[in-house]
């Protein structure tokens, strides 16, 4: 009799243990590979460039926490942040002495005058650019990135970015930089797999 | 006539004439001290808006803390940058990135225009930004600003001084324009780049002073979000 159920027992779990792993991988351990690469563009214009997924499908719950973006030794820092909509921005003033934080981009924001170790949150419910200034250090500038989905990453010196977890699928990539733009380049992202790809970015 | 009267009357004579000398010496020196700070001398003419902004930039005293042509490298002791903040980069950071722009912007003030008359038909992208970075600039001048201490047991470093009532709109037009001539642009017209590499940022942030409350340095890519 056992050697009848034997073979019916392993179909069963096999089974099972099939299903299980198919229901585990659209529940959350979704394949994903990543993209990687690097920004073709003159020398200004390859650092700080922020590389993006265009649109992906789906609504992207944004981070419970917020984001710093410091305001020390008269600059922000980082000079570009990109966030996902629905971010709070925490400015964080590290300086003896009076910042401001504003923007006259997209509707605008002013968070009025701080001092040091004093904070401000605004939380950006919109996609675009931020250009982020202080009234009283007008030599002060930087700027918020605000996108769709949590699929971007900032280059490096040399214009290199790479996008870990993207779910598999076929995406537009643009490029986003303070004195210029790039894209649309396709991407194609196979689970387990880097997509390397170049992102050509003028004026 | 006795000789007693004859000297009553030298006397008067005499005293009216150094009375009038008197009275002429202290009309010249009232004048010339009244006005404070003492009248400018003679102005020289200007074919341009941008030479009488060069005169000011040199006259008015900028210079003596932001440097030749507003290259900025002047040493402010315990000033939290070290050195003034430079000025001939202020183009670039009004959003003037190209000097087809920064022209532009030279042109109007050349022709007396507010630059924000151009806002219904902004001659170039990112207009209210450049506006909002023109408008600052111009309150800095007017109202001065205090300078951050590096040390804050050290001494108080030179601040910018209020230069109201010295500095009038059109000479604020002028000085401006000035300083949008002195970016140094490039062969091909752009301006300076002032961002650095995300790394070397985030090395300055890491190398700061005091400890903070910890926080993640945005240029890591977040986890991405489960999509919902």
């Amino acid at each position: 009799m056992s050697r009848k159920i034997s073979p019916l027992l392993f179909a069963v779990l096999f089974t099972l243990s099939a299903s299980g792993s198919f229901l585990s991988l659209r529940a959350g351990a979704q394949a994903t590979g990543s993209i990687s690469g690097v920004v073709d563009a003159p020398a200004r214009l390859r650092a700080n460039a922020v590389v993006y997924v265009d649109h992906a499908n789906g609504h992207f719950a944004a981070p419970s926490a917020p984001v710093s973006l410091d305001q020390r030794g008269m600059r922000f820092l980082p000079r570009v942040l990109p966030v996902l909509v629905g971010t709070t921005v925490r400015f964080d003033n590290h300086d003896p002495t009076q910042h401001n934080v504003f923007s006259p981009d997209n509707g605008g924001y002013d968070l009025g005058m701080f001092g040091q170790n004093q904070t401000a949150n605004h939380r950006f419910d919109r996609a675009g650019v931020y250009t982020q200034l202080c009234h009283v250090h007008p030599e002060m500038i930087a700027f918020v990135i605000v996108l769709q989905n949590p699929y971007y990453a900032v280059t490096d010196a040399s214009g290199n970015f790479r996008i870990p977890n993207v779910p598999a699928g076929s995406y537009h990539m643009l490029a986003w930089q303070e004195h210029g733009h790039g894209g649309p380049v396709d991407a194609v992202v196979h689970a387990g797999a880097d997509t390397s790809v170049h992102v050509p970015v003028g004026h | 006539m006795g000789s007693g009267a004859k000297r009553v009357i030298a006397a008067v004579l005499a005293g009216l004439v150094l009375a009038t000398a008197g009275g002429s010496v202290w009309w010249t020196l009232h004048r010339a001290s009244a006005a404070t700070p003492p009248p400018p001398p003679p102005e020289p003419h200007f074919a341009t808006k941008v030479e009488r902004g060069a005169y000011l930039f040199e006259h008015v005293g900028c210079i003596a803390c932001h440097g030749v042509h507003g290259a900025g490298g002047v040493v402010n002791a315990n000033y939290i940058r070290g050195t003034n903040p430079a000025l001939d980069l202020q183009a670039g950071r009004m959003m003037l990135d190209e000097k087809a722009k920064g022209d532009a912007v030279v042109a109007m003030i050349e022709h007396g225009e507010d630059p924000h008359a151009a806002t219904a038909h902004p001659p170039f992208d990112r207009y209210d930004v450049f506006l909002a970075q023109w408008d600052a600039t111009r309150a800095v001048i007017q109202n001065g600003n205090p300078a951050a201490k590096l040390d804050p047991n050290g001494p108080q470093p030179v601040s910018m001084p209020s230069w109201r009532g010295t500095v009038n709109d059109a000479d604020m037009d002028c000085l401006l324009a000035y300083l949008i001539t002195q970016e140094p642009w490039d062969a091909d017209g752009y301006a300076p780049d002032e961002t650095e590499a995300p790394e070397q940022e985030a090395a300055e942030h890491a190398a700061g002073s005091e400890p903070v409350e910890p926080h993640e340095q945005a240029q890591q890519t977040p986890p991405p979000a489960e999509p919902q």
